[in-house]
């Protein structure tokens, strides 16, 4: 027979044959489950096993392999069920037999322990390799957030007369939230986008940076295209006739149904979509055409508090092709901030499991003056405090921008 | 807040095979994948309609949006708008209806009061 039973000393390997009985098993059969006490250890004489956890597989074992001795000779519950992949043959040895034979021949006993620290040498090589490429995993997700953090605005833009202000902090290493802000020239208008990719992790966060790119070069691609004709980015001003209106409008349009049809008919299988506000503000008159598609209520806040709310307009984007949405208008009056934010905030979660929730956000705000980034670093801190530091299930992202008193 | 799902399937058939899914719960991103499985068996055994009765779900999050909106794409394959699903929502909890209000499931997703209603308009 196999490798296990030639490592031993002659004296166990005699008591094992001589206690040991072979036993059978089908294909897909039993041999313990996880839980179960355990009385013995197992030998495999021909065929090979699964080790597993439910359908996590920790191993496979094959001819001449020994498994189960933990929870055997410890006398403990098994910590791991073991499932026959092929017909099964193994030695069976019953453990109580194993160590009477043992107090009889004392260098059997030796070969118990030699056997053990063996096998505590070989799991511990597996845990180093275990660590290694867990390591190599996380360096790889490192990488991935550094380049997802990318594809959000390094710099926000400075527009005279506004503060914009913006705050973003993943539940987990790469997130599937995203917010934008940036300046259209060939419509004079500042966009202003927030957007949260449903479900969590690396599938989020792939979608993410396809939203943000395509809302991104959809809103500015008059600046793109004339950029490479004439070589001279963000010169092209605003034209001042009587079709900006519609050009505005049709800019906002086109960047929703180009984005929504886009990843519907490209990835529409994947069932991935995003709530995203897209908003197009005119620094000179604080005039806001948006359109909400299955986002959180926005708010514009005025000396009271909540002002205005600014609610769906339409369903999310990137499952429903051809879905139409509507686009809306608000107004930020001088003094007044308009702000985003995902349901992070109001579903942050406390200790006692808790919501923050939207009653909670909205009366902070009836007692908030200043500025945007106060307005923030309030909202922050507000959350922090209810949370104490319990762990945090959603990316929590905000963008503000306020329109300075004249 | 509840921290699991509870998945309770019977068979409601009348003309056409319905299966009804009684969810108890979270639907997030935590019990979406067993909520998947369980609606994709009975799809396997037979159902062509599937009914959710969203009474008692406490939380529904995005994944579990995303999860019927893949149910919806295994039940109708050629129809990624969900337009002609064969997936209805029965009676959902405020927590629930707030969610498909605000994502604008409701325009694609037939909602009822009760299951009788919900076979009546297949």
């Amino acid at each position: 027979m196999g490798t296990f039973l030639d490592s031993l000393n002659p004296e166990l390997r005699e008591a094992i044959r001589l206690i040991g009985v072979t036993v059978s098993f089908e294909a897909g059969q039993p041999v313990f489950r996880r839980g179960d006490t355990g009385e013995a250890i197992y030998v495999i004489e021909s065929g090979c096993v699964r080790v597993h956890d439910g359908d996590l597989v920790l191993n496979i074992l094959g001819e001449g392999d020994v498994f189960g001795e933990i929870a055997g000779l410890g006398g403990m519950d098994r910590t791991a069920s073991v499932t026959a992949e092929d017909d099964l043959a193994v030695l069976r040895v019953e453990c109580e037999a194993l160590y009477s034979a043992a107090e009889k021949q004392p260098r059997a006993l030796k070969g118990l322990v030699q056997m053990l620290c063996e096998r505590e040498s070989g799991m511990a090589q597996r845990m180093t390799n275990r660590s290694r490429q867990l390591y190599a995993a996380q360096q790889e997700l490192d990488i991935g957030r550094r380049i997802q953090v990318g594809f959000l605005p390094d710099v926000l833009p400075e527009i005279p007369g506004y503060e914009v202000a913006s705050h973003f902090q993943a539940a987990r290493v790469v997130a599937g939230d995203f917010y934008d802000a940036f300046y259209i020239p060939s419509i004079g208008r500042l966009a202003l986008v927030i957007g949260d990719v449903c479900d969590k992790g690396v599938g989020a966060a792939l979608f993410m940076t396809l939203f943000r790119s395509l809302i991104r070069a959809t809103a500015q691609s008059r600046t793109f295209v004339t950029w490479a004709v004439d070589h001279n980015p963000g010169e092209t001003s605003a034209p001042e006739n009587e079709d900006h209106d519609s050009l505005v409008m049709e800019t906002l349009a086109n960047t929703v149904a180009l984005t929504n049809n886009y990843v519907a008919t490209t990835h529409g299988k994947t069932s991935m979509f995003a709530s995203v506000f897209v908003g197009l503000l005119d620094p000179k008159t604080g005039a806001i055409d948006y359109v909400n598609a299955g986002h959180e209520e926005a708010y514009i806040l005025g000396a009271n508090g909540v002002r205005l709310t600014l609610p769906p307009t339409g369903p999310v984007l990137g499952i429903f092709a051809g879905a139409s949405h509507n686009i809306a208008t608000a107004n930020l009056e001088p003094g007044e901030t308009v702000l985003l934010y995902t349901d992070g905030i109001p579903e942050a979660t406390s200790r006692s499991g808790e919501h923050f929730s939207d009653q909670r956000l909205r009366s902070l705000l009836g007692s908030w003056r200043g500025g945007a980034n106060e307005l923030l670093e309030l909202i922050v801190t507000s959350v922090c405090e209810f949370t104490q530091g319990a762990l945090q299930h959603d990316d929590i992202t905000m963008l503000a921008s306020r329109r300075e008193s004249v | 807040m509840a921290e699991d799902l509870q998945i309770r399937i019977s068979r409601e058939d009348g003309d056409k095979a319905v299966s009804v899914l009684r969810l108890k719960g979270s639907l997030d991103a935590n019990t979406q994948r067993e909520f998947e499985a369980k609606a994709k068996e009975a799809v396997d055994s037979g159902a062509e309609y599937l009914l959710l009765d969203m009474s008692a779900v406490e939380y529904l999050g995005s994944a579990g949006m995303r999860a019927i909106h893949a149910i919806t794409n295994i039940l109708s394959p050629d129809d990624p708008s969900m337009r002609s699903a064969r997936l209805k929502v029965v009676n959902p909890s405020p927590a629930a209806a707030r969610v498909f209000k605000t994502l604008g499931f409701d325009s694609f997703i037939d909602i009822h009061d009760t299951i009788d209603e919900a076979i009546a308009g297949l």
